[in-house]
């Protein structure tokens, strides 16, 4: 009995914990961000607590959680994976403003105008494409439409993540009629879905397709991993060409105003030297400060290859009614 | 008769309380929008709710099929390397259904609804395996002796009469599970033919920021288990009538060989089959790689044990008082079933199931409403919120094994301790958990490896996020294939440690 005891005893006093000096609450996948938030913990000796996203399971994650935290909030900080829904965060009125110094550099279009939020280190939605042998792969969206290419290739459900905040761009660019008319024509030509970007790519890497619609992130997992295979960056231009960049993000959650580490976990965040420790990881995130020093393998936006400009308020404004349009289309 | 001034009831009806009803109530609040959700349904939404319930069925079909047999044979007859399929059968219940689906996709390409069936049918069969097997542990020696004496198909016909019930309970939790579960259909959907489930209708909505959607689209699947589970209820009653003080126990029969033959090719399906693949994809690697596959597989090794050592502490802890605190209140609840009928004790049953049927986002959500308040920082951010989380939630899975084992319990016996004055606790802990410890012990390690394995509300509790199952979705939607596989295996591992060693143990000391 006294063994049973001295567990619960354990139990309990593992049970006790004082409250950290700084919340973070992030989205980016956790083996590329957690030694940079343990590396900053360490440098100004703090306790954080850092609290992680899921997109596997399509949970409502940080975001949702921010949302339900409203009247008491709990975190400092949040660090997006992208920024379409941190722009919502700021329409809910749940972020302050904040305007990192290390943030010079950065291209205005990615800095909130009231300094809500700072976008950086990129992903480019690309084509992903097998180069052990010779595949015809799209270079246009419109190439979709073509069998030609659509029989070879796979992209994710626009249900979640950067997916759905691509096609929530083209509904704000065209209209919800033309998007669906357009899955329903790619599906026709013969275009396979996948639940994910990363299981789109491994089904390349399995050799069922030849090529598939992802992120710059995933198709260098495949790299890393020792696959045969190259991108394309995927002009989705409607009259001027370009592909699309979706930064990383970072905003200060409205109650952390007086919180100074939290600051400066976002002036940290931002820097060209995490930029470049984001670049120089397993995902290759595209740095977005000038004139900085790109690693090899990456390519420089409008350098290497043209880049859109998305109104990206006017995206995240489209992305509750777009999730739905997709589910009514795609769970079925 | 247990009446409303006993400090125990009261003792319950707190516990159920604060661990499972409090953070039930948004979502049943917002169970009231129903009849304008109703007006919502339409062909989509009914197709997608009959491929769930004909897909949970046949899992649960599945699990029978499996689990019922290899419960049978394991529990009642003695047959070369009968301990070592006992030893293993609970591993596949430690291994995410997930998992489950990549290893059979990897070593057979089968995809579609049907391998969903299949992955759940194997993820879940030792449910009924192991409650037959603890259900033929309080089989009466007289009645199964003289039936074997008559004949043997006799003997076969009381075991099998024996131990349906056990065995329903188990398929029926395999419905429950299955039907709620949309990563598996998810994951075969997107390797062969596109198809979806009801469950990911209901995360879909989960997924606005408004959850109260979510909550009141799982209407119809908490309805359905809700059903099923009460049509259960006759079937655990019926149990009592096969009770003894004294026990048969296994014994040897001519075929033993084929016996064990058939329990080595279910253990297979169930644990060796998927164990194999997920180490050989601790190593798996692209053809341009440089490292070899043992490289591969060290170095995927040491980053789970280095990455996800204290995710494995934190979440040990809260798991582990979730199934303390089942284990203290589950025999309590099994007591106030056993004495109580009718629509009381139908009632009693959905305020407690009602908890593991609503989806745990929704349990998360609520519990963020509850209790993200000011004055409650210390403890929203402590691990007590998650363990109580998980309390309340998979409660239903202990009380129903307490309850099983409470109908074994000699009926005099405990009315004899009521005559001696013996109060309601005395009765419960002093008798019922010392001659039952093995099921209320049973009812408390499905609960921890049920809390190991919930992913849904680790996301939205503070305490609960850094834990094993947010490390390893995480790196599962990373690609990150080589550590997810070895993170898996030592996950289930250490899981399975004490289960070797109580084994190894307890036959060096017999």
């Amino acid at each position: 009995m006294s063994k049973i005891y001295s567990i619960i005893c354990i139990l309990l006093l593992g049970a006790c914990s004082k409250p950290a000096d700084l919340v973070i609450y992030c989205s980016l996948d956790q083996d590329l961000s957690e030694q940079i938030i343990r590396d900053f913990e360490e440098q100004h000796d703090i306790d954080i607590n850092v609290q992680f996203d899921v997109e596997r399971n399509k949970t409502v994650g940080l975001v949702s959680r921010i949302i339900a935290e409203a009247k008491n909030p709990q975190a400092d900080v949040f660090w997006n994976n992208e920024i379409a829904h941190t722009i919502r965060l700021k329409s809910l009125g749940l972020t302050t403003p904040y305007a990192p110094a290390t943030a010079e550099g950065i291209p205005a279009i990615f800095i909130d105008a009231d300094n809500h939020y700072t976008g950086f280190a990129a992903r480019a939605r690309v084509i992903m494409y097998r180069t052990d042998i010779e595949v015809n792969y799209p270079k246009h969206l419109n190439d979709f439409l073509n069998s030609e290419y659509a029989e070879n290739g796979v992209m994710a459900q626009p249900l979640t993540g950067t997916t759905l905040s691509n096609f929530a761009y083209l509904i704000q660019q065209s209209s919800t009629a033309e998007v669906v008319q357009w899955f329903d024509d790619v599906k026709s030509a013969g275009l396979g879905f996948s639940a994910g970007n990363a299981d789109a790519m491994r089904r390349v890497c399995a050799g069922d397709y030849d090529w598939c619609f992802t992120d710059t992130d995933d198709a260098a997992k495949a790299v890393a991993n020792g696959y045969a295979v190259d991108i394309h960056y995927l002009d989705q231009g409607i009259g001027k060409s370009g592909a699309m960049l979706i930064p990383n993000s970072i905003c200060l959650i409205d109650g952390a105003q007086q919180n100074e580490m939290a600051k400066k976990f976002i002036d940290y965040v931002v820097s060209a030297e995490s930029e470049l420790r984001l670049a120089n990881s397993t995902s290759a995130q595209i740095p977005l400060h000038r004139g900085i020093t790109m690693p090899d393998g990456i390519q420089l936006p409008n350098r290497d290859y043209p880049v859109l400009d998305i109104p990206w308020a006017a995206v995240a404004a489209e992305l509750d009614g777009a999730a739905s349009t997709f589910q009514e289309l795609f769970v079925r | 008769m247990i009446t409303i001034k006993s400090p125990w009831l009261w003792l319950l009806a707190i516990v159920s309380l604060l661990c499972a009803w409090l953070p039930l109530m948004p979502s049943i609040v917002a169970f009231f929008d129903f009849p304008q959700w109703l007006g919502t349904l339409d062909s989509r939404l009914l197709l997608l709710l009959w491929r769930s319930i004909w897909m949970s069925s046949a899992a649960a079909i599945g699990a029978l099929i499996l689990g019922w047999p290899l419960g049978l044979f394991l529990g009642r007859y003695r047959f070369p390397l009968r301990s070592t399929y006992l030893l293993f059968l609970p591993l596949s219940l430690m291994l995410p259904p997930l998992m489950v689906a990549q290893a059979w996709h990897g070593l057979t390409g089968m995809n579609g609804v049907w391998a969903s069936v299949f992955s759940f049918a194997c993820c879940y069969a030792p449910l009924p395996a192991l409650l037959v097997i603890r259900s033929l542990s309080k089989q009466s020696s007289a009645s199964y002796d003289a039936a074997r004496m008559v004949s043997g198909g006799l003997g076969l016909r009381l075991l099998i009469s024996h131990t349906r019930s056990a065995a329903f309970v188990g398929a029926a939790f395999c419905f429950i599970f299955s039907i709620g579960d949309f990563a598996v259909p998810d994951y075969f959907a997107t390797v062969g033919d596109l198809f979806h489930v009801y469950s990911s209708e209901v995360f879909s909505n989960s997924r606005n920021s408004d959850f109260t959607a979510g909550a009141v689209s799982s209407l119809p699947l908490i309805i359905i288990s809700l059903a099923m589970l009460l049509g259960l209820l006759p079937w655990l009653k019926n149990q009592q009538q096969h009770t003894s003080q004294q026990c048969a126990q296994p014994h040897t029969v001519k075929h033993s060989m084929s016996l064990s033959m058939f329990c080595l090719g279910v253990t297979t399906v169930l644990v060796f089959a998927i164990i194999g693949r997920m180490y050989f994809e601790t190593g798996m690697r692209g053809p341009l790689a440089t490292s070899s596959w043992l490289q591969t597989s060290s170095k995927a090794f040491a980053d789970a044990f280095s990455l996800g050592r204290s995710d494995m502490i934190r979440t040990f802890q809260f798991a582990s008082i979730g199934a303390l605190i089942c284990m203290v209140v589950a025999p309590l609840w099994a007591f106030v079933f056993h004495y109580s009928s009718g629509l009381k004790r139908n009632l009693l049953f959905v305020i407690l199931v009602m908890p593991m049927l609503v989806p745990s986002l929704s349990l998360g959500f609520g519990s963020i409403v509850v209790f993200n308040q000011p004055y409650l920082d210390v403890f929203y951010n402590s691990i007590w919120l998650p363990a109580m989380l998980i309390a309340g939630r998979f409660m239903p899975i202990a009380v129903l094994i307490c309850i099983n084992a409470f109908g074994s319990q000699a009926a005099a016996v405990d009315n004899s301790a009521k005559l001696h004055g013996l109060s309601i606790g005395q009765r419960v802990y002093a008798l019922f958990v010392r001659n039952n410890w093995r099921a209320c012990l049973l009812g408390g390690a499905l609960v921890f490896v049920f809390a190991m394995r919930e992913l849904d509300f680790a996301i939205l509790l503070p305490a609960a996020n850094q834990s094993t199952a947010v490390r390893y979705y995480n790196a599962l939607h990373f690609s990150r294939d080589n550590f997810v596989a070895a993170f898996g295996l030592s996950i289930c591992f250490i899981l399975f440690l004490p289960v070797m060693l109580h084994s190894w143990l307890s036959k060096n000391s017999s």
